[in-house]
């Protein structure tokens, strides 16, 4: 009850901005009713299924991510290794942000909301592979920010994490299709929100063939596992304050 | 007086070298979402077919709108916010400069910096886009000067203002999201602002200062805003700098006033 002020404050900024990209998609599909193949509905899926990644990443992993370079700054890492925990759990898992909860379900109404809009029915089996899709595009967030977050065991200091965040996701709000190269290439291959964002959407709203989502369990696991080498190749390489 | 803010400069100028990959970070950052945009609005344009939707005019646009957005970005409202509350603030009064000085070239420095790393991603997007990219044509040139300068005014006493906030709230995060909210509806970061009349009404556009931040500018120097809706616009980023900073003045007065209790 102590926080509750921050609580609502919260809730009201995720609220301004979910209606501010509504206003966004508005104005867009006020222009023409379908883009590459993705009506106003469709599109609202794609959105809905980005702030549910977005907001579930936030609340388990953001701030303590975040932290990592501070840890590595300060030398307080020494006391996390010397756990008997592994050592990316617990710097990956260390304090929940409770106050996304409710965003989350905002997140889900909206999924929910817009495929009744777009009249998509959908059997129990095709709603777990979606949240199956998801909950691997969530991993694939993870691994894309531990692998930047390991660079500060060779630059120390990390700053701009947000802004980081910020680079690798901006372009996760609209489907794939509405990009042109060399951008489509980008978000496809290098940094895949083709596979973390598109993909799940289009599954729920419209069909994604069975060797794309193989595809995508398969990027998911190799992107999880290539975190996973480099953060403790970056652990190999650091010098604790006490050294 | 000059000769303090130059040594301010090449001093801010000198620590935002050591921060150098960050700085290079928030560029970058500033450049992704008109990039994203300029695809998304080009396809859009293509779906619409015909003449309806001008792709030549969005590309340049967008393109456009990295520079000036660059040129004219603010971010001290949140250090200002968070040195207030940790008192840090009381360190930066005894020093033989006035505050509002030092972020000026604190902001400048950091400009000088961005707009440097900008290249990096200028140059290339210029040679991916340069079929749809013409030079302004040089009568412009003095006048877009002005305008992206007013642009700078604005949106930097918009972050102090917000900024100053600090001294009467902890919530200072929260006012920069609900105007970074109105910013990307308003000030034609989204969409250029006559795509959206037909969802926002005019009136807000004209009467709230983020169109003059940036949309503006970046119309002006595409040689977009002629004759009198080009003055009118530069009159409105006149009020604008003016209001914000007789705010900013008022805002500053009363609130060391409150903050000096604190420590009585």
């Amino acid at each position: 009850m102590e926080y509750r002020f921050d609580f609502l404050a919260n809730v009201a900024r995720y609220v301004v901005w979910v209606i501010v990209a509504y206003i966004g998609f508005l104005v867009i599909f006020q222009q023409t009713t379908t883009i590459v193949g993705w009506n106003k509905n469709e599109a609202f899926v794609l959105f809905g299924v980005y702030m549910l990644i977005d907001e579930i990443w936030f609340a388990l992993f953001s701030r303590n991510l975040n932290m990592i370079s501070e840890y590595i700054r300060l030398g307080t890492l020494d006391y996390i290794l010397l756990r008997p925990v592994s050592t990316q759990f617990l710097v990956s898992l260390k304090e929940l942000l409770l106050v996304s909860v409710p965003n989350v379900f905002i997140a889900f109404g909206i999924i929910g909301y817009y495929l009744h809009q777009a009249d998509v029915q959908r059997t129990f089996l095709q709603v777990l592979i979606g949240g199956l899709l998801i909950v691997n595009s969530i991993l694939m967030l993870y691994s894309i920010m531990i692998i930047a977050v390991t660079l500060a065991f060779w630059i120390i200091e990390l700053k701009a994490f947000w802004e980081l965040y910020d680079i690798f996701t901006e372009g996760a709000r609209y489907p794939i299709g509405f990009y042109k190269e060399p951008l489509r290439f980008i978000l496809t291959f290098i940094i895949p929100l083709a596979i973390m964002f598109t993909f799940p959407a289009q599954f729920l709203v419209k069909n994604l063939s069975w060797e794309f989502i193989i595809l995508s369990f398969v990027v998911g696991g190799m992107l999880f596992f290539a975190a996973h080498k480099f953060f403790y190749f970056g652990i190999k390489h650091y010098n604790s304050a006490s050294s | 007086m000059f000769n303090k803010f130059k040594m301010l400069l090449l001093m801010e100028f000198q620590k935002f070298g050591e921060y150098r990959g960050d700085v290079f970070i928030f560029t970058m950052n500033a450049i992704v979402l008109p990039w994203v945009l300029l695809n998304v609005w080009v396809t859009v344009a293509e779906a619409k077919g015909g003449e309806a939707l001008d792709t030549s005019y969005l590309v340049q646009y967008y393109y456009v709108q990295i520079i000036v957005n660059v040129l004219v970005s603010s971010w001290h409202g949140r250090i200002l916010a968070d040195r207030i509350r940790t008192g840090e603030l009381l360190m930066f009064l005894l020093k033989p400069y006035e505050y509002i000085r030092y972020m000026a070239a604190n902001n400048v420095s950091e400009k000088v910096w961005k707009i440097l790393f900008s290249l990096v991603a200028l140059i290339p997007l210029y040679f991916i886009y340069q079929s749809y990219l013409t030079i302004p044509v040089w009568q412009t040139i003095p006048v877009a000067f002005v305008s992206v300068f007013l642009a700078g005014m604005i949106k930097f006493f918009i972050s102090q203002v917000i900024g100053l906030a600090g001294f009467w709230t902890n919530s200072v995060n929260a006012l920069r999201d609900y105007n970074e909210g109105l910013s990307l509806l308003f000030s034609g970061r989204l969409f250029p602002i006559q795509y959206a009349t037909k969802v926002i009404p005019e009136a807000f556009f004209t009467f709230l200062p983020y169109y003059y931040f940036l949309g503006f500018p970046v119309n002006v120097i595409l040689g977009h805003v002629t004759g009198t809706d080009l003055w009118f616009g530069i009159g409105v980023q006149c009020f604008w700098v003016g209001i914000l900073y007789g705010l900013h003045i008022l805002l500053w007065k009363k609130g060391l006033r409150r903050y000096g209790g604190f420590g009585q």
